[in-house]
């Protein structure tokens, strides 16, 4: 890996772009602290929903009728509801789910985005339908998309888990099925080819340089920057080592972003993923962010002789393996280090700042989870001085 | 001075517990959801309440340790300038009435001198103060996990001390 430091010491080159981060994110990042002045956040009633439905269709020209509105568990990021819908509609959406937007989150993401990236995968991997999206929030004051309802379930049923599918455990029949079928899913995300793919509100980084370590990096920190209460010097040594220590990346693809365990449907009878899910993340990068990401210890648990188990159901060391056999690509280890420490990086930085300003102010529906959430700190600044020791000698 | 605010909180937990919740709506999942979390932060929050003031106050002396050890600052003004604004927050923490409040002031200060150093420290001193700064965020990380142990997210637990323990200083 040739790293920024090395590439300052070969060649003088412009210093770094702290600001570089892609618009659309940015954007976004800075509404939301607008968005934050208006108050604390009222969780919509399914009344609300169903009366801004009508609203939503008739503004897209849908001729149909959304009725039988409740609201759906799990998630800890957006409000999501789900529906049926009566009309001159495909039948992929008699039933649909609504993902809105809180005033405030865990992440800030775009729906635009998610609606670009579910219709460029379509049919390469499998993800649920767009029906429709408004992206600036002009017909329920929040930003929000609908999609076509897949059925599944995101544990076993006989799991327990905690909240948003983290620490599911797997059966050893059901979990070898599934991992074939998730490592070959992010082998197929990461072949798209995104310049033919509609990803409007998409920057793609330049191939042969740090453009895009440094926008995540550059990204978090901004995070940070703005929503940030509590000190955490690990925090920011990590900021300074990240910066010191940027990859270059040579081919960018398209990234999922959160490709974990709670984050996909599948059907356990059939013992098959039947929907990718939570694209808000989706980027253009680096293939060892999503690789990076699997690592984290809150994602898998160890087993009875401590061998770390991604999602309960494979190794790292059988990802890395399955990874590069489909797809040709060579993990660079000092790269996936750093992608790791990123990954702890963005983390904390959702639970330690986005997560605590949101319930400190009440703007979120779920403000009790997500200080709860918070909590989740401790565990990832533990990963986080595991990978740095070893750097600072 | 009386109720005990433990007496007042594990009233409310057990009355949650045992009145309102079972009459929520177990078809309202966001409702029943979020009363989970509810109860598990009340529980936590009982647990921890006789000892925030101790276990903030540890944090805090740690913190104010290291900062003491640190080496001299050497390099450019932004190295200079943000030790010497860390060792005035110092300062004023000496008998602090919020030992929370405290720590991430003080803390501030320090990621300050963090990022300074990365601009302009003379190398061998940053590298000093990185470890300095990491060797506490290792014992504070620990001290955190078992804080927090209670939240079922810690993927080692059971290697973590009690909290009472941590809180000892054990």
């Amino acid at each position: 890996m040739q790293t920024q430091a090395q590439r300052l010491a070969q060649e003088p080159v412009a210093a770094i772009d702290r600001d570089a981060i892609e618009p659309r994110l940015l954007e976004i990042l800075l509404a939301k602290q607008e968005r934050r002045k208006l108050g604390p956040y009222i969780p919509r009633t399914a009344a609300d929903i169903a009366e801004g439905l009508s609203v939503l269709f008739a503004r897209e020209g849908i001729a149909a009728r959304a009725w039988g509105v409740r609201r759906m568990g799990g998630g800890a990021s957006k409000e999501q509801f789900v529906f049926d819908v009566e009309g001159e509609i495909d039948p992929a959406f008699a039933r649909c789910v609504l993902r809105m937007d809180p005033r405030e989150g865990i992440i800030e993401t775009c729906r635009r985005r998610e609606a670009q990236v579910l219709r460029a995968v379509a049919g390469v991997v499998p993800v649920p339908p767009v029906l429709t999206e408004d992206g600036d929030g002009e017909t329920m004051g929040q930003p929000l998309m609908v999609t076509g309802f897949v059925g599944g379930v995101t544990k076993p049923s006989d799991s327990g888990a905690g909240p948003s599918g983290l620490k599911a455990r797997f059966g050893e029949s059901l979990g070898a099925a599934l991992t074939s079928q998730f490592i070959g899913h992010l082998a197929a995300i990461h072949a798209v080819d995104y310049r033919a793919a509609g990803l409007d509100d998409f920057v793609v980084p330049r191939p042969e340089t740090t453009d895009a370590a440094l926008w995540q990096v550059n990204y978090w920190t901004r995070v940070r920057a703005l929503e940030e209460t509590d000190s955490l010097p690990l925090l920011t040594l990590a900021e300074t080592w990240l910066y010191d220590h940027l990859p270059v990346c040579e081919q960018p693809v398209l990234l999922h972003g959160d490709y974990r365990v709670g984050n996909f449907l599948f059907d356990e009878d059939r013992q098959e993923i039947t929907a990718l899910l939570d694209w808000e993340l989706t980027h253009i990068g680096d293939f060892h962010e999503d690789l990076a990401y699997s690592f984290e210890p809150l994602f898998g648990h160890r087993d009875a002789d401590g061998v770390f188990h991604v999602g309960s159901m494979f190794t790292t060391e059988h990802l890395i393996s399955r990874y590069e056999a489909l797809t040709g690509r060579t993990v660079n280890p000092a790269t996936l280090h750093w992608y790791r420490v990123l990954t702890s990086y963005k983390l904390i930085a959702m639970n330690h700042c986005s997560s605590i300003i949101a319930a400190r102010d009440g703007t979120n529906h779920q403000n009790a989870l997500l200080a709860f959430l918070a909590s989740c700190t401790a565990g990832m600044s533990g990963t986080l001085c595991e990978l740095l020791s070893g750097e600072m000698a | 001075m009386t109720p005990d605010p433990i007496i007042r909180l594990a009233s409310v937990v057990q009355t949650l517990e045992h009145v309102v919740v079972p009459a929520v709506d177990s078809g309202n999942l966001l409702a029943v959801e979020q009363c989970g979390v509810v109860l598990a932060q009340l529980r936590m929050l009982e647990r921890h309440m006789p000892l925030i003031g101790a276990y903030h106050a540890l944090c805090l002396t740690d913190l104010l340790a290291v900062v003491a050890a640190l080496p001299p600052v050497e390099g450019g003004p932004a190295a200079v300038g943000a030790r010497r604004e860390l060792a005035g927050v110092c300062a004023q923490v000496d008998d602090p009435a919020d030992p929370r409040l405290a720590f991430h002031r003080v803390g501030r200060a320090l990621e300050g001198l963090v990022r300074a150093m990365a601009q302009d420290g003379e190398p061998a001193v940053r590298r000093a103060i990185d470890a300095a700064v990491l060797a506490f965020s290792i014992r504070q990380a620990r001290r955190a996990r078992s804080w927090f142990q209670d939240a079922g997210f810690d993927h080692d637990a059971d290697s973590l001390p009690t909290v009472e323990a941590m809180v000892a200083g054990n």
